[in-house]
Order: structure tokens, then sequence, then C-alpha cells
């Protein structure tokens, strides 16, 4: 229980600062764990796995969309769940109305929940979470000159060129 | 802890309310679930005959769901449910029926345009004929946005399900408008509830907070206009109306056809339910007397100049069709603003008309472009006595369309010319004969472009060159001839449908 004498404002100043020292105490924890081996890549900017600097316009693979779509619902989702949570359970709400009250949200969230899930398998099912990567097309030049005649070209360059290094060697 | 003490002791009495309530929502209920197992049906029935199994599938949801609505769902008075977010009263039920009814005739006509469409097509046609039932009965600002907003994502959905260029560019189209329409409905809406402190538009604060002398006038009318052009985007009234075309054109043509009717018929419900709690507070307030009527009854006018003026020169049949559907928007409209048993009753009976010809028509344009291959009215030419049996019948729609006897076209016209007859020379406003005349010009004008299609049918002659693509099936076939049958049996039988129209009369 807060202490009654917090207002409201103060309740968010709190949360204001706990979530600074969540922030500062996760960065902290890293620096002091982790190893330090900074190369080109590291040091990057971090944008999401894509380059960071060139156009925005890019074009971005479509199932990102499905994926940012399914996470949104399921996130939507667990903010309902919250505070739902904080009223299902309230023994006062219950006892005044015979056990009806917890029936009922449990009910209520229950369908929420099993039409979200309905949505969840029907995605599965049709596919959409299937991140297929795209074939690299082979090109077929139609050239006369069959395969094996490069392999038998590569191998005598590579031998002719072993034979200089030994060469060069001695 | 303390302070939620007063709190819970109606908070038993309302839970148990919305148990009690829940069995009058069974017809909305029995969509629901059915989108649900539309969905699981597609990911389980064979691709072979998946198509025909969840039409079948969603026509029985559609049956059981009329089924709930008939034999279970009837209060004896009007009720208010669900904490008084949805009002349910006669009107209501006759609008849901409405919505089932032309949620039947677009599954019965997707079987051929189904094939090429997967499987959450049915999904998203039950989601909008769910929404559209909702949208008939919400008192409640924000059950109102909801349904709305339901109604208007599956629409987009479907508009762009055919997948081709044409289809992405008129579901963008219809996304944009229909966002911004929807982002200045919650701003009047929100400016409401900052006037009364309510969402209900049926308790007594929400009146009273109108009424109330501190509020200037103006910014009370902003809001509620802002708030029904949410509603006339819906209806597709100009200066709303630009999405209809494009959507109704690249959108498959069953959805095409269900747009111009659930979504139409549930819009105007709700605009008659929000006018009528709204009506009460405008007249008094601040000792003005605010005309809806004028302002509204202009919007009417200008929707079917520009609906039936448009549609003169449009070539192809889809586009044709929907700024028929504009022009009707108009009249339906002009319905309304009788504010009358009588009116709503003309109303009805449109309604129900206009569900059986625009099905009709949107069926014989898809059979001629399985016959011809194409939508152009330009490739009918001709085709009167090759495809005496389609022709035929698009002769017969069309004519019910324009409004002429023996159809009940004519009936339906007829009785919204009456109602507003009756309005006029009751004392009502001189807007109603403005409007009462301007439908009878446009009618003259509907003749022209609604007879083009027969012109070019019988009169022109055929070209030389003939693709036959693929026959209608036995099944349009059918359906085709039974819509036309009863375009002209309820002419002369018209007292059957005014007999079933009586027990759904306004009882409020």
């Amino acid at each position: 229980m807060l202490n009654p004498a917090v207002s409201s404002f103060g309740e968010i100043l709190l949360y204001l600062i706990g979530g600074i020292v969540f922030v500062a105490g996760a960065l902290l924890t890293a620096w002091i764990i982790r190893p330090s081996r900074p190369n080109v890549e590291k040091l990057a900017t971090y944008e999401s796995g894509e380059e960071p600097v060139g156009s925005a316009w890019g074009q971005f693979n479509v199932r990102f969309y499905i994926v940012a779509l399914v996470f949104i619902l399921f996130d939507v989702e667990l903010v309902f769940l919250f505070p739902w949570a904080t009223v299902f359970g309230k023994k006062a709400l219950i006892d005044a109305t015979d056990g009806m009250w917890g029936w009922f949200a449990f009910v209520e969230m229950t369908i929420f929940v099993a039409i979200l899930g309905l949505g969840l398998a029907w995605a599965w099912a049709k596919g959409l979470l299937d991140w297929v990567k795209p074939e690299p097309v082979v090109k077929q030049q139609g050239s006369p000159v069959p395969p094996g005649l490069y392999e038998q070209i590569n191998r005598t360059v590579a031998a002719a060129a072993r034979a200089e290094q030994r060469k060069q060697k001695e | 802890m303390e302070t939620q003490a007063p709190t819970i002791a109606p908070l038993k009495a309302s839970l148990q309310a919305i148990l009690q309530d829940l069995p009058l929502l069974y017809p909305e209920l029995t969509l629901g679930l059915g989108v649900l197992l539309v969905l699981l049906g597609a990911l389980l029935i064979p691709r072979s005959w998946r198509n025909e199994g969840l039409a079948v599938l969603s026509l029985l949801v559609i049956a059981a769901s009329a089924y709930m609505l008939l034999y279970k769902g009837l209060p004896a008075e009007p009720v208010h449910l669900l904490a008084r977010t949805l009002q349910l009263d006669k009107m209501a039920v006759a609008f849901r029926l409405l919505v089932l009814l032309s949620g039947l005739l677009a599954v019965l006509l997707s079987f051929r345009e189904g094939k090429k469409l997967a499987g959450e097509y049915y999904a998203l046609l039950l989601g909008l004929l769910m929404a559209a039932m909702l949208m008939s009965m919400a008192s409640n600002l924000l059950l109102i946005y909801l349904s709305i907003e339901t109604a208007s994502i599956c629409a987009y959905l479907l508009t762009a399900f055919s997948g081709g260029r044409e289809g992405a560019e008129a579901g963008l189209k219809y996304l944009l408008f229909g966002a911004v329409a929807s982002a200045i409905m919650l701003y009047g809406m929100s400016l409401l509830y900052g006037f009364t402190g309510t969402l209900d538009i049926t308790a007594y604060g929400f009146k009273s907070g109108l009424m109330s002398l501190n509020i200037p006038i103006l910014p009370v009318l902003l809001a509620a206009f802002l708030v029904l052009a949410g509603f006339l985007f819906k209806i597709s009234v100009v200066p709303f109306h630009l999405w209809t075309p494009d959507a109704y054109q690249g959108a498959p043509l069953p959805a095409a056809a269900l747009f111009s009717t659930a979504p139409k018929l549930a819009g105007l419900a709700l605009m008659m339910r929000f006018l009528s709690h709204f009506l009460e507070a405008g007249i008094i307030f601040a000792g003005l007397r605010f005309d809806w009527q004028f302002i509204l009854g202009l919007l009417a006018i200008i929707t079917m100049l520009v609906g039936n003026l448009a549609a003169v020169w449009q070539q192809d049949a889809r586009r044709l069709l929907a700024y028929s559907s504009i022009a009707h928007s108009g009249l339906l409209l002009a319905a309304v603003l009788v504010f009358r048993a009588l009116g709503y009753k003309a109303l009805l009976f449109y309604g129900f008309v206009y569900i059986l010809m625009n099905f009709a028509a949107f069926l014989l344009v898809s059979m001629l472009k399985a016959e011809t291959g194409s939508y152009k009215i330009a490739d009918y030419r001709g085709l009167g006595s090759r495809l005496s049996y389609s022709s035929v019948l698009m002769v017969v729609v069309m004519i019910a369309l324009t409004g002429l006897p023996p159809t009940a076209g004519f009936t339906a016209k007829l009785l919204v010319f009456s109602a507003l007859w009756e309005g006029y020379s009751s004392g009502g406003s001189s807007m109603l004969l403005y409007l009462l005349l301007t439908g009878l010009a446009t009618t003259v004008v509907a003749l022209f472009y609604y007879l083009k299609i027969p012109y070019y049918l019988y009169l022109k002659k055929q070209p030389e060159a003939v693709v036959q693509v693929e026959g209608s099936t036995v099944l349009e076939r059918i359906l085709a001839g039974a819509l036309a049958l009863l375009l002209v049996l309820f002419f002369f039988r018209a007292d059957w449908v005014m007999n079933w129209i009586e027990a759904f009369t306004i009882s409020q």
C-alpha cells in the first residue's frame, strides 16, 4: 500500500524515478560485466538491423508488417489484461455480487483471448508466420561450353599456380 | 476501497440486468459467433467445396439470427438494454429484419464471386451485418461510434477484397474518407458530451443539458452537425457521397449491393433515433427555433439532384447503380424528415422494396457480366434477342428502380410522396413540398438513365463479334426471377407488406 500522503502527481513522479533507475541500472550492470572489444560494426549506430545511413524510402519486406501486426495484437491484449487482473480478483466486488463479478470478468476475458487465439491460429494456418527466405535465382546463361571444361581449366590453372609457388620457395 | 462502497450495491443489480438483456441480443450474438465459425470453417473445410460450405454456413447463421429475432428477441414494449446503451423498440426490430434480409441476399449473390475470394469474405460480411444491426439500436454515443466504426472497417476491407488495382484504389479512398468522417463525428460527440455530461442520448440529462441557457446555440448546432456528418457519410448523402461510385466499382458486386442497403438503412434508423431525441431539445433551446427539416431537406434535395444528374453520364453499370443509390438516399432521407408515423411507414416500405430491387439490379449486372464479360452499358447492345431471360428481368427491375407501375417501386415512391404531401398539407414546413417537387422532377431524370439499359438491350444492333465468357448459373436465374416476380407481386399486393409494417409501427 502506498503512503496516502503521496498525491497523484507524486505517484507519477515515482514512476518517472523508477523508470530512470531501471534503465540506468540495466546500462550500468551491462557496462560493469561486459568485456570491451570495440570494432567498426559494433560502434555503428543501431537501427533495427538496417543500414543506419541512407534514404528512408527503402523497401521493406512485407512480412515485417504481418509480424508487427501480430505483435501489436498481443501487445494490446496484454495492456488490457493488466487492468483486468487488478479488478478481477477484488474481494469486495466478488463478495458484493455473490461471485457473479468473478464469472463475468472471467468469461469476458476468455472470449477476448479466445478470439485473439483464433486470429493467431488463422495467421499460422495461412502460413503468414513462416519466414521463408527468398530463393536466389541462378542465372542460366545457355553457354555451349560444358561445365566440366571450366573445372578442368580451373584445375590446370591451380596446378600451374602451385608449381609456380613451389619454384619460388625453392 | 472506502470510496467504492456506494457503487457496489447497484453492481449486482446491473450485472443481473445484463444477464437478463442477453436473450434479446441473441440475433447479434449469433452473428458474432457466426463470424468465428466462418473463420474456423475457412481453416478446416477442404478447398474443393470451401466456398459453397462457407456460403451455406453463413446462410445458416443468418437464418438462425432471424429466428432468434422473430421468436426470442421481440420485447413487449420498448426497453433499454445493457446499461442504457441500446434501445430496443419496434423500429429497431424492423430495421434489424431489413438488415438480415439484405445479408441473406448478399450471401446468395456471393456464390459466384466467393470462388475468387478467401474465407474472410463471409466473415466480414457477417461482421458488417452485426454492426448494422447494432447501429439500428444504438442510443449511446459510444456505442453509436463503435457500431458505425465496426461496419465501416468491414466495409473498407470488403471493398479492397477483389485484390486488383481497382479494388485497392477504391478501398483506400473509402478508408480515407471514412476516417475523416468518423474523426469529425467523434469530435462532435466529444462536444456533446462536454455540453451535457452524458453519453446517453435518451437520458434526461442530455436533453436538459442541451436546453440549458448557459450554452450558446451555435456550438450546440455545430456539434450536432458534426455528429450528423458521420451518419450522412454512411447513408452517402451529398456532400459525403464521393466514396460511393469508386467503392461500388471496386468492391465485389455482392458487397457493393450490401453497402447500398444494410449500412444505409441502419444509418437512417440511427439518424431517426438521434433526431427524435435531439429535435425536442433543438426546438426550444435558447428561445430560438432551429429548423432541422430545412437544412437536412436542403441536403436531401441536393442529393437527389446530384445523384440523378450524375447517373445520366455514367457508362459503367456499377457506377450507374452507385449514383442511383445516392439518388435513392435523398428520397429515403426525405421520408425520414416527415417525422410522422406515415413517413416512417413509407420509409420502411421503401427500404424493403429498395433491398429487393437493388439486389435484383446488382444480380442482373453480375449475370450480364458473366454472359458478356463486361460492365459497360454500351456492351449490352442487342442482347435482348440473345439473352432474353436476363434482359426481360432487367427491364422489370429498371422500371421498378425508376418507380413506374406495375412494380412495387412505384408503390414505394407513391407512399413517400404522399407522406411528404400529408406532412406539408397538415401544417408542416414548406420544405416538404420542395422535397416532393424535387422527387417528382428527378423521377423524370431517372426515367432517362434507367431506361438507357433496356434501350441498349433492345433497340441497339448487336456487334458482329460476340464473346460468350461463361453462362449464368441456374441459382442466379432462379433468384433473379424470384426477385423480379416479388417486385411485380408487391405492386398488386402492397397490402401484404403494409400489414407487416403495421406490426412494426412506431410505439414510443
